[in-house]
């Protein structure tokens, strides 16, 4: 039968053997290096809001100014046809 | 250090690898499931601040360490998921000490692989990593009385498994 000093003298044993344990040179380096030069996985969410940041808010922007532009010329039928488009042209 | 501060970051890194390397070690009986551990562990760590994710109310070195406790214990599980058995590394990291030290390494390899994740982790963070009880659960996310259990529990297998031979 094993008592417990026994198994704690072999844990001591252990510890210290472990303590010898050192990471491979250049470990760290490895590691700040896969940090810094990882990409981010967008998720959907991610990529509407880079879809509306860049594509959905200036057409918006262009529109509205079209329209400001056709309303204060209302004679003129080709701001009439751009208004149109354009709003055609918003979600 | 609440924000994702690269010079800061690779001081933390810098400074705190060889610990956490070892626990990895440790934990997993691994070299190469460590050094996984390890980097999946900081990248975790690096998301977190840059997500503002870590307010600060515990220490950097705890948090990480807890980091790195719940990353080696994922290895666990998912090796036992998988039915892979461990390289024997662990054993081989003290061929420049003495033959008494390689069998103590191979000794605590072969108990580690037999012991549940969870009796496992517990018996390295108390009797290797000298924690107490009440830290192990704080790092565990369980109760002490749990942690308790969890050592009685190994250290029986551990008896058991001496008088096995």
């Amino acid at each position: 039968m094993v008592d417990r000093e026994d198994t704690d003298a072999r844990m001591r044993r252990l510890r210290v053997a472990t303590n010898a344990i050192v990471p491979p040179a250049g470990l760290p380096a490895r590691i700040l290096a896969a940090v810094q030069h990882r990409r981010p996985v967008l998720s959907w969410l991610d990529m509407l809001a880079l879809y509306a940041r860049w594509a959905l808010v200036p057409a918006a922007v262009a529109s509205l100014l079209l329209a400001a532009a056709s309303w204060t010329s209302t004679q003129d039928i080709d701001h009439a046809v751009l208004v149109s488009m354009s709003v055609g042209y918003l979600p | 250090m609440t924000k994702a501060d690269m010079p800061s970051f690779r001081r933390l890194v810098e400074e705190t690898t060889p610990a956490m390397y070892r626990l990895a070690a440790r934990i997993t009986g691994s070299l190469e499931d460590a050094e996984d551990v390890l980097q999946d562990s900081y990248m975790k760590a690096w998301d977190a601040l840059e997500e503002g994710r870590f307010d600060g109310r515990a220490q950097t070195r705890t948090w990480l360490y807890r980091i790195v406790v719940n990353g080696a214990m994922d290895v666990l599980r998912a090796r036992k998921r998988r039915g892979r058995v461990p390289d024997d590394s662990l054993a081989d990291a003290a061929v420049e000490g003495t033959a008494e030290g390689r069998a103590a390494l191979r000794e605590l390899s072969g108990w580690l692989r037999e012991l549940p994740a969870d009796q496992r982790t517990a018996l390295v963070l108390k009797e290797l990593e000298g924690l107490t009880s009440a830290e192990i659960a704080n790092l565990m996310g369980c109760s002490e009385g749990a942690v308790e259990q969890r050592l009685v529990r190994a250290r029986a297998a551990l008896r058991e498994r001496s008088e096995r031979g």
